[in-house]
């Protein structure tokens, strides 16, 4: 038990108790999400029982069709985190490439990819989703590339910056002698050492790329055969009078998520920056 | 060995070009080591530069040649040059070599990568080698498992000499000034550590420093480098001893030295010209204390003074010591 607490009290000083919070939140949100299918009721199953009020049967309450809530929350999850962790991962990687080339390699290379990086980063993400929306269908997939499409720009520019001034380190240059080659370099040694703000970025990314599938569904351009947090929003919405729980549980589950996911990103950047957390400390 | 012939190699700046290296030519044999001396500035950096062609984009390498063991290198293709000189042929101790270990992985894990990209070699030998090689510079073999940061300065340049001497061994080792971030008695172990393995394997060793005392004691010859030319060149006791270019006289006179009788340690006024527009004649006129008229107008030629001895002034053969009178601090 003393172990246990320790272990704790040294996990709250690393991280700060918000993003411990958070970070266990994140956690439970996780696993519930991935074991979601085995201990919830069916979220699709559709009962004569409709606009129930939070009862210890449906804590969360029924919807228009009579649906437990409170499961199609715990589905939902899956979908936050699938667009989540697949934009942010695809933003990063893209970003952490592009940017890294553009930085290391400098001249045209670097001119090429920043002009690439600025048109991008001035596209309205919002539009350029609904444009992807009536082009390719509600879908899912198309929906976490599109958002990684468009958010890599600014994982892009934190990671040419990195790449400008860890090429002059000496470390690059003694891997230059050693006989290293351009792709080594920029993999081995750029990358990694300059990767932790895009991490850090990368983070916050998810949160908001949850937000961002979360306003697609409200507007009704989400993936009809998913359930996701948005669209439940959505439904409740005409609800909203006479059975606030339909849009007020996902709304909360999709704070809660935003709000941890943040948290965390901030400290991680804080942790990762030794300069800044020398500061807070 | 080494032989480097009129090595020339200027830099593109916005007011024009840097002559940062001119005619440089000298040769290192096996087992001997060659100590490049001179102040900030003076193109000693610049040469070793050339020498690995990891030259910034605005470098360019004039005219010049370059054998390692008999091969010309500068003319090789980047990629050739990349596989087969780097580190194989040619290894670098750098400026701050604590620095030149990458911070996110283990010296074991640099040392081994770096003995695997050049020979063909199992993990595990990449392993036992690298332990044999990191216990030539008396550090345990469990070091290898360290993170630089973990490491003090002195243990991670005992590293950085294990990695360049040993490793691979090659045949050329550059050492720009390896040891100007340590303190004294760091610096003292790593140079006789350095000047042991020299002993001990067919090196040759180019030595760069701005530290006379430090040449004095590593290297067999000397070469004294003033605005990005060899000014004196020789066998080092003989340049101890019958210097006959001012600047090579000044920079002797810095030293304090323990034996000799107190006097006072001069200094040479003014500071280097401008690499951009070096002045007509000899370069070092502006400062010299002997500067006649001709010193301003022609540029002073190369004379010989010895079978191993040469230095580029005009008075190279009526200069004493005790004529060449600088300031005093």
């Amino acid at each position: 038990m003393n172990k246990v607490g320790r272990l704790f009290r040294n996990l709250a000083n690393q991280l700060g108790v918000v993003s411990l919070v958070s970070v266990i939140i994140l956690i439970l949100m996780t696993l519930a999400g991935i074991f979601a299918p085995f201990f919830v009721k069916d979220p699709f199953a559709i009962s004569g029982n409709t606009y129930l009020p939070p009862t210890y049967e449906h804590p969360a309450g029924t919807d228009s069709l009579g649906r437990d809530v409170l499961s199609r929350i715990l589905v939902g999850t899956r979908t936050a985190l699938y667009v989540g962790l697949g934009a942010a991962t695809l933003s990063s990687l893209l970003g952490t490439v592009i940017g890294g080339l553009a930085g290391f390699r400098g001249g045209w290379v670097d001119e090429l990819l920043s002009r690439l990086i600025e048109i991008f980063l001035v596209m309205p993400i919002f539009f350029l989703l609904i444009l992807v929306v009536s082009l390719f269908g509600a879908n899912i997939m198309f929906t976490v590339i599109a958002i990684g499409a468009v958010t890599w720009p600014r994982n892009a520019r934190i990671m040419r910056a990195q790449a400008l001034s860890l090429k002059e380190t000496t470390f690059c240059k003694a891997a230059v002698v050693s006989g290293a080659s351009t792709s080594r370099i920029l993999f081995f040694h750029i990358i990694p050492n300059g990767i932790a703000p895009v991490i850090a970025s990368s983070a916050l990314l998810i949160g908001s790329a949850v937000l961002i599938e979360a306003g697609l569904s409200f507007l009704g351009l989400g993936d009809p055969n998913i359930i996701s947090w948005g669209g439940m929003i959505r439904d409740g919405r005409k609800a909203l009078t006479f059975a606030p729980w339909l849009s007020l549980f996902p709304g909360l589950a999709l704070v809660v998520f935003a709000a941890a996911m943040s948290f965390l990103g901030d400290r991680l950047s804080h942790i990762l920056n030794p300069e800044l957390s020398k500061k807070t400390m | 060995m080494i032989e480097v012939k009129d090595l020339t190699m200027h830099y593109k700046a916005t007011l024009g070009w840097v002559k940062a290296v001119n005619d440089v030519t000298f040769s290192v044999d096996k087992h001997e080591s060659l100590g490049i001396v001179g102040e900030s500035g003076a193109g000693k950096s610049s040469v070793a530069i050339a020498l690995l062609r990891i030259l910034p984009q605005n470098g360019v390498i004039r005219q010049g040649k370059v054998l390692v063991d008999g091969l010309e290198v500068l003319s090789l293709p980047g990629s050739t040059f990349r596989k087969e000189i780097r580190w194989k042929k040619i290894s670098m101790i750098f400026q701050a070599s604590m620095d030149a270990l990458d911070p996110v992985y283990t010296v074991g894990h640099q040392l081994i990568s770096i003995l695997r990209l050049h020979r063909n070699v199992s993990k595990k030998e990449a392993r036992k080698k690298a332990e044999a090689a990191v216990g030539r510079v008396d550090l345990r073999s469990s070091i290898l498992n360290s993170y630089p940061h973990e490491l003090s300065g002195g243990m991670k340049q005992r590293v950085m000499i294990a990695l360049s001497f040993l490793l691979i061994q090659p045949s050329v080792v550059l050492a720009d000034e390896p040891t100007s971030a340590l303190d004294v008695l760091v610096e003292d172990r790593v140079l006789k550590q350095m000047k042991k393995l020299q002993g001990e394997s067919d090196l040759s060793v180019v030595h760069i420093s701005h530290n006379v005392s430090t040449i004095l004691t590593m290297c067999d010859k000397m070469a004294v480098m003033y605005a990005g030319e060899f000014v004196e060149y020789g066998e080092i006791r003989t340049v101890f001893r019958c210097c006959a270019h001012p600047y090579t006289i000044g920079l002797l006179k810095a030293v304090p030295s323990l034996r000799a009788p107190t006097e006072m340690l001069v200094t040479i006024p003014g500071t280097p010209p401008s690499l951009i527009q070096p002045p007509v004649g000899c370069t070092f006129a502006p400062r010299c204390p002997l500067a006649a008229p001709i010193c301003r107008e022609t540029t002073p030629p190369i004379v010989k003074l010895a079978d191993d001895h040469w230095v580029r002034c005009h008075f190279a053969r009526d200069i004493r010591k005790e004529d060449v009178h600088f300031g005093t601090l």
